[in-house]
């Protein structure tokens, strides 16, 4: 499985693509079109309905100063402090999720990898249960803490340590092994799960409800202040990455290979879990786990232009963006005034659509 | 003169602030002043019952997930479950006033909530009579409904009082289990210290089966036959497969319980609800631990 992107296709597939860079252009194209006109769509529907000319007006006030009447100003919060900080939050999860994913399955030359093989999500879901379960009997010690909020840290932190962790147990004299670390993410995670488990024992019918809510992820109640709090570490992910798409492209040939074509690869390894564990461990604190846009949203693009990483990447993060956007709006609006987890709807939605693509691509398989 | 025009001044701004609002500090103390009424979001069961005991019932316009009682409420739009509420469905249902359960979650939307200029009141919840009662008399003042919410309290003390006199001359109490779900064959949760469940058994004069654990936890048959109880509790929501696996497991029939049939099934917001029907719970469940006492 590891080795299935075979050398050749890898080196020949650029080539047949650059012969059709107008059928890239229009993808590119669509693909930010729909993004745009999704964002649009977003920022107008929710559970309140607000007018398109109501929008307008508010949108006036905020960045030009403009008069605005009285019945206006609660539309005004709910547009401004409620909806427009959750579509920027999913803008930027969608992307950081997709390009890690792409990222990660490409480092690993593996279809199945997604950031929770390299322990970040049960990591980050360790973190949180902790600060659940035992952060009542924490309080008694520091009653000024609040659980509310040290649970995004205790998120970031619990991810980012069960990664390293991972990176530490494959890497030898400065050498990953790429099949030991997919082994010892597999071991981290099932460890993190027993201490889940353990912790659920001892934990009240509200906090295993709060925990298994998390654990579906949510983008309810993201504040600007949570935005800014993570827009540093999404902002540099999503920026960053891309940059590495070509050597990561001669990865794509096989390790050796990729040494003789004058790449580090341990030191490119390194820097990329290290940059996809922050970006997904940032996205973790916030919006709890989110499934399926990591992994998926890879094989989409890939299905639709190939695997050649400069191209994947990109399109990635615009298609991790919209899908997660069409998610969060279905999900806060299919059955208003109460809201679905996240989690359920990227997977309802993603898993039949992937399905299809592979029935219909049967024939592809060799370049997952 | 200019004096008599402060003293006017003073009389006019107090009466003022008197009649126009009144003022109520919410669980998480802020002060939250209560001007209209007409459009009310009750989120927690008992806060819901009881907006609906003081007669107010009219102007509740949605309730959260875990409200069930009274049958009114079905009707009625659902916001949320209470620890994930959500900004946006509470605000297009146009309220006036929120009225939740301290339970409530998560504390960003209820900021954002009251940023967005929504009365949003908290009210402490606990397992002693006493919580119930302040939470009571606290909904009264909020809702304009003191006199009923007297009357109301009146009624839960007036039952309680006399519970405790039956509770305090029993010679002997028997030991209730509470089974909350029976999760395999060999296996149920059950209910241990600090739960609904093991207060409203010791007010009706019982001894909780498990209380060497906190909360609701798993435990198999065989530590069942080690505790041994002489009632077997259980919600009637959970059906008669409960109570058939409960008498017909071979493993467990050397129970106390289950040997006398003594297996009482009841309405779990009637049971757990610790709203204004408190004293009729406690009640019921007396009569059915000690049905000899009670007669007399």
């Amino acid at each position: 499985m590891f080795m299935s992107i075979k050398a050749t296709e890898a080196i020949v597939l650029p080539g047949v693509f650059s012969n059709k860079r107008k059928y890239l252009y229009i993808i590119f194209l669509s693909l930010i079109t729909a993004l745009i006109i999704l964002t649009l769509f977003s920022i107008g529907i929710g559970a309140v309905f607000i007018p398109v000319d109501d929008v307008i007006k508010i949108i006036m006030h905020q960045f030009l100063s403009t008069a605005i009447q009285e019945e206006l100003i609660q539309s005004e919060v709910i547009l401004i402090a409620i909806r427009l900080p959750r579509v920027l939050m999913c803008l930027l999860i969608g992307a950081t999720l997709a390009v890690c994913g792409a990222v990660l399955q490409g480092l690993f030359r593996n279809p199945l990898a997604d950031p929770q093989l390299i322990g970040v999500s049960s990591g980050a879901a360790l973190g949180v249960a902790i600060s659940i379960i035992l952060g009542p009997s924490l309080n008694k010690l520091l009653p000024e803490m609040e659980i509310s909020s040290i649970l995004p840290f205790m998120a970031f932190f619990g991810g980012f340590a069960a990664t390293t962790i991972v990176y530490r147990i494959s890497s030898k004299h400065g050498k990953t092994s790429v099949s030991t670390m997919l082994l010892s993410g597999i071991a981290i995670n099932a460890l993190c799960g027993s201490i889940i488990g353990y912790l659920i024992f001892l934990a009240d019918d509200n906090q295993i409800r709060d925990l298994t809510f998390w654990t579906l992820g949510s983008l309810n109640g993201s504040s600007w202040k949570s935005l800014y709090a993570i827009f540093p570490f999404l902002i540099f992910t999503i920026v960053v990455l891309p940059f590495f798409s070509s050597k990561l492209n001669v990865i794509l040939l096989g390790e050796e290979e990729a040494k003789y074509l004058g790449v580090d690869v341990d030191k490119l390894k390194k820097y990329m879990i290290f940059l996809a564990s922050l970006g997904v461990g940032a996205c973790v604190a916030v919006s709890g786990i989110i499934g399926f846009i990591g992994l998926v949203v890879p094989h989409l693009v890939r299905l639709i232009i190939g695997p050649d990483l400069r191209i994947l990447i990109p399109a990635s993060i615009i298609l991790g963006a919209t899908l997660l956007l069409c998610s969060d709006l279905i999900a806060r609006t299919v059955v208003a005034p109460t809201e679905l987890p996240i989690g359920i709807v990227t997977s309802l939605l993603g898993a039949p659509f992937f399905i299809w693509l592979l029935i219909k691509n049967r024939s592809l398989q060799n370049y997952l | 003169m200019i004096r008599l025009l402060v003293l006017v001044l003073i009389f006019f701004t107090k009466s003022f602030n008197i009649t126009a609002q009144k003022v109520f500090y919410s669980a998480d103390n802020l002060e939250v002043s209560i001007d209209d009424i007409s459009r009310i979001i009750t989120i927690g069961g008992s806060i819901t019952e009881t907006t609906f005991a003081l007669g107010l019932g009219k102007n509740v316009v949605a309730t959260d997930v875990s409200s069930n009682y009274p049958e009114e409420i079905f009707k009625l739009p659902k916001v949320s479950y209470i620890r994930s509420l959500t900004a946006e469905g509470i605000l297009s249902l146009n309220p006036t006033l929120v009225l939740a359960s301290d339970d409530a979650k998560p504390k960003i939307v209820i900021d954002q909530l009251r940023d967005a200029g929504l009365n949003f009141i908290l009210i402490k919840e606990g397992l002693e009579p006493s919580d119930i009662i302040s939470k009571i008399i606290d909904l009264g003042f909020i809702l304009d409904r003191n006199i009923q919410a007297d009357s109301i309290v009146q009624a839960i003390n007036k039952k309680l009082n006399e519970a405790r006199i039956i509770v305090d001359e029993l010679v002997k109490k028997p030991k209730v289990l509470f089974v909350l779900s029976q999760q395999t064959p060999n296996s149920f949760l059950v209910a241990g210290s600090s739960t609904e469940a093991s207060s409203i058994i010791e007010f009706a004069g019982g001894i909780n089966a498990f209380d060497n654990f906190s909360g609701y936890k798993p435990v198999t048959s065989e530590s069942l036959i080690e505790a041994n109880p002489d009632f077997i509790l259980f919600m009637s929501s959970r059906g008669e497969s409960l109570s058939h696996s409960l008498t017909e497991t071979s493993m467990i029939n050397t129970i106390t319980a289950v040997k006398k049939n003594q297996i009482i099934s009841m309405d779990g917001n009637f049971l757990l609800g610790f709203g204004p029907r408190f004293g009729e719970a406690v009640q019921t469940l007396l009569n059915h631990l000690h049905p000899d006492v009670y007669e007399h």
